[in-house]
């Protein structure tokens, strides 16, 4: 049922240059057949825009932190891949298509090296982890932190029995994580690796567990229905008796966006004052200097004139303004030459499709 | 108090009282006299208008301000979040008007129903296709060579590049005929103003594209006459002449900017919008 | 006698050619601009005109050069097909740069369909230069909630976008394993033809200095000239034009210099064409006067 990828491209051409000149049909006269590619756009343009909106905002930022545990793998146990002290077992598995293998009479200890270093906002680990027999023993998950460089690792870790027969899916929350050294319970970053230690017990036992999708998780966070509920309040504006909703919400974000007005004034525009403030001569460098008695010159007579707190009625201000006016008209100029260009190469654009994507001739 | 969950049920119950307590307080709202409802907004509108200001402009464990300590900063990232999620849900209004314009076209049978039919089937298509495409690409069979594609990967190749991209590309590229026949009929030099306009687009139309780098590029690069070159004379008027009046544009934009900002948080605005009671 | 009459005849054409028909105008467009494109298809050897790079293309390119082999580039792609016809080249030829230099890059957008187009490009040129997805690049995908979310994105990336375009979370991505925030990015290069420059300036550059560089279509070209003034903006590409400088830095032949020549047709006839209406209203004046 597979199609070559050529022919779908031959196919899009010819519907990309059926749409194409059905567009221009406008350049000869109004007809049917604009009318009626103009209202596929509108339909094509707001299915994709709605199903965009789904797939790369609502669908991973919104649905799935509030319905899911928002886990993050810190191994899959598909491979040892940065593991020491264990092998790969295809057979005994509970998620995916192998598990970690350790044998904790050979191996005391084992280690995965390469976790994600940062566990901003981790609640808990969660692993499956399979015994093939009873015991007394117990494994301490270990994880070591080394925020800085130069510090001393500190450490956090949890110790669980193993008194299960088969697999069995732990969840291990980190605040019950006892910890040795320096280590801010707020932020777990700078993670380097993990490790797990058999006791003595299950060291003399022999038993062979393994280990399945070792992952820490944030939790499902259900207070992300208000985002539903904010954005829903949007679409009140539809119903007219209960349309001041809607003015609820834009409130809301209108004065987050004019809040941040203020700081994007000073992050944005501060360095355009500083930046205006240049020398009228400069030594040794002529064209440098004229160029910035232009540039003071052009600045303030456009200031001028776009003051229109004064009247422009005094020989000064109105001269300044006459300049500056002048001098908006050649800036006016310059940008018009631009919108020449841009709107050219945009046909120039789709020309170019036209005859050089056809399939026989590329 | 809002913290993650683990438990399924719990989240799910604790969703189902969250929006109860939105619908009663959102009903409470409703029930009291507009005017208080407005101050209520207002209220609301300045509280959010604070956060970005204090948290960008108070400076941390100063003398005067030993509490401080970065105290708003964690908020940026949840108000980021919920700003991206809540700017993705508008996206459904400007969806949502025109569903309503077109089925109201359809159910009356004005002039032109059968395009919003159109309009229906192709916006329907096209949201199935890339939903499709995203989620289940391989829902007919698994493309095994590099050169095989799968009838959904085909069907969003073709609505994607050939419709989509196609139409968008090429209204506006109509904007070339357009301005090109206006510039024809419209631009007429009758003043100094327009005159200065003209010579301005001529030097920059010319500076910008090979043949007016052709025509001047006789003149020696070490030569004092070096400016009047096409791409030099053009590259220095907009850094020199343009770049300054952008500038004093900018000024006035950006003050402004802030006074519109300024209104807009204190609820000063009034017209259009602002001024409706609802 | 005929000296006046052919004068005569001159100047009524001359006025009676400012109401010609648009659809003349468009015929000549469309022939102007498609003969430079058809030319080479059908053997005719068209002239080959110099192009001098600007000195925001060259500090583009520079810019490009500078980041550091242990950053990354963010490439925003912030239009849609409406503006193809000029940010398309700009971020194709950038891409390829990125490439050819060896730099990783994310891609990403604050519009829908840049990101898409622009996967495309990587696509296609990462076949050349032997580049992975996951190792050497990613698509972020469609970004919203403009500067409050750019600002998260800075502090926390992997937090703030979690999964790429295909929807594979980012701490699965190899190459994202040691970029978390701004300060892994070296550069961000953005394309896009509305003012969203001081969102990008705002955030990345202003306060965590990550270095800018833009490419923008040509309707709002001058008006990023003070930023570049200022150095918040390290590098501009304006237009068709600017891609087709940067083409030539890299010596590669591309959309934005095969649109050179059929560029330069439209903007003569441009000229002519205004110079003809004006000397048309010089003699419809002269026509009313006798």
């Amino acid at each position: 049922m597979c199609v070559d990828a050529r022919i779908v491209e031959i196919i899009t051409y010819f519907v990309a240059a059926a749409c194409t000149l059905g567009i221009y049909t406008i350049l000869y006269r109004e007809n049917r057949l604009f009318r009626l590619f103009e209202h596929i756009f509108i339909g094509v343009a707001a299915g994709y825009g709605l199903a965009i909106t789904i797939t790369e905002v609502l669908d991973p930022r919104w649905f799935k932190p509030m319905i899911t545990e928002n886990a993050t793998i810190i191994s899959t146990c598909e491979s040892v891949r940065g593991w020491e002290g264990v092998s790969i077992d295809r057979h005994v598995k509970r998620v995916g298509r192998a598990s970690i293998r350790w044998e904790t009479d050979k191996e005391k200890m084992i280690r995965y090296t390469t976790p994600p270093p940062n566990w901003t906002d981790a609640r808990y680990v969660k692993l499956w982890v399979h015994s093939e027999k009873q015991t007394d023993g117990s494994v301490t998950m270990r994880v070591g932190t080394k925020h800085k460089a130069g510090k001393p690792t500190a450490w956090f870790e949890k110790s669980f029995k193993i008194d299960f027969v088969g697999w069995r899916q732990l969840t291990l929350y980190l605040k019950d994580f006892w910890s040795k050294g320096e280590l801010d319970r707020r932020e777990v970053k700078g993670v380097y690796v993990v490790e797990f230690v058999a006791d003595d017990a299950l060291a003399e036992s022999g038993v062979v567990l393994h280990i399945d999708e070792l992952r820490y998780c944030i939790g499902r966070k259900w207070y992300w229905i208000f985002a539903l509920v904010g954005g829903m309040l949007y679409y009140t504006i539809f119903m007219p008796r209960f349309a001041w909703m809607s003015r609820f919400i834009i409130g809301i974000f209108m004065g987050l966006q004019a809040g941040y007005t203020f700081k994007a004034f000073v992050l944005t525009f501060y360095p355009q004052i500083a930046k205006s403030l240049r020398p009228i001569y400069v030594p040794g460098n002529i064209s440098m200097t004229l160029n910035n008695i232009i540039f003071i010159i052009t600045l303030l007579c456009v200031l001028v004139y776009f003051f229109f707190t004064i009247e422009h009625k005094r020989p000064t201000i109105r001269t300044t303004a006459r300049l500056g006016r002048l001098l908006l008209m050649i800036t006016f100029g310059l940008i018009f030459g631009n919108t020449i260009m841009a709107r050219f190469s945009l046909f120039i654009k789709r020309l170019d499709f036209l005859i050089t994507q056809f399939p026989w001739l590329k | 108090m809002f913290q993650p969950v683990e438990n399924t049920i719990l989240n799910i119950a604790l969703m189902i009282l969250s929006v109860l307590v939105s619908v009663v307080f959102l009903a409470v709202l409703h029930n009291v006299p507009p005017n208080l409802r407005m101050r209520v907004i207002m209220v609301i509108t300045f509280i959010a208008g604070l956060y970005y200001p204090l948290e960008f402009f108070i400076p941390d464990g100063t003398a005067l301000t030993p509490f401080r300590n970065r105290y708003l900063t964690p908020f940026l990232n949840p108000i980021g979040d919920a700003v991206a999620v809540m700017a993705a849900f508008t996206v459904g209004i400007g969806i949502t008007n025109l569903c309503i314009v077109h089925a109201r076209n359809i159910s009356q049978r004005r002039e032109g129903w059968g395009n919003s039919v159109v309009f229906f089937i192709s916006m329907i298509i096209m949201f199935v296709v890339t939903l499709a495409n995203r989620y289940a690409p391989n829902l007919f069979c698994t493309a095994t060579a590099e050169n095989m594609m799968t009838p959904v990967q085909a069907a969003f190749s073709v609505m994607f590049e050939g419709v989509y991209t196609a139409l968008n590309a090429t209204v506006f590229s109509l904007l070339a005929f357009f301005i090109t026949s206006a510039a024809y009929r419209a631009f007429r030099i009758r003043t100094a103003e327009a005159a200065l306009l003209m010579v301005g687009a001529l030097i920059v139309m010319l500076g910008q594209v090979p043949v007016g780098m052709w025509l001047t590029h006789w003149i020696p690069d070490e030569s004092i006459f070096r400016f009047l070159r096409f791409e030099v004379l053009s590259e220095w008027l907009l850094a020199n002449i343009n770049m300054p009046a952008q500038r004093g544009i900018l000024f006035g934009v950006w003050v402004g900017a802030l006074a519109m900002a300024l209104r807009i948080w204190l609820s000063l605005e009034r017209g259009g919008y602002f001024g409706r009671q609802f | 006698m005929r000296v006046t009459r052919i004068s005569d005849f001159v100047l009524t054409m001359l006025s009676r050619f400012q109401q010609v028909d648009r659809r003349i105008i468009y015929v000549l467009v469309w022939i102007l601009i498609g003969f430079p494109i058809v030319a080479p298809h059908v053997g005719i050897r068209l002239p080959v005109l110099p192009m001098y790079p600007t000195r925001a293309a060259r500090s583009f390119f520079e810019a490009v050069e500078s980041v550091p082999n242990d950053k990354v580039i963010l490439v925003a792609c912030d239009f849609d097909p409406g503006t193809l016809g000029e940010n398309g080249p700009q971020c194709r030829s950038v891409i390829e740069h990125i490439m050819r230099a060896g730099k990783k890059f994310i891609i990403m957008g604050l519009d829908q369909v840049g990101p898409t187009i622009a996967q495309a490009y990587a696509e296609e040129l990462a076949k050349k230069y032997g580049y992975k997805y996951g190792v050497d690049y990613c698509n972020f995908g469609w970004i919203t909630g403009g500067q409050m979310f750019l600002e998260r994105m800075c502090r926390d990336l992997h937090a703030a976008v979690k999964q790429d375009k295909a929807g594979t979370p980012l701490s699965e991505i190899p190459m994202m394993k040691n970029v978390r925030s701004a300060k892994d990015i070296g550069l961000v290069v953005e394309f896009t033809g509305s003012g969203l420059l001081p969102l990008y300036i705002a955030t990345f550059n202003a306060q965590f200095g990550v270095k800018l560089a833009q490419g923008c279509t040509g309707i709002i070209g001058p008006e990023q000239f003070p930023y570049l003034d200022t150095g918040q903006l390290s590098g501009l590409l304006v237009g068709l034009k600017g891609a087709a400088e940067y083409e030539e830095m890299l010596n590669v032949v591309g959309g934005g210099k095969r649109a050179m020549l059929p560029q330069s047709a439209g903007h003569l006839l441009i000229i002519v064409l205004v110079a003809l209406g004006n000397i048309g209203m010089w003699a419809a004046r002269k026509v009313e006067r006798r």
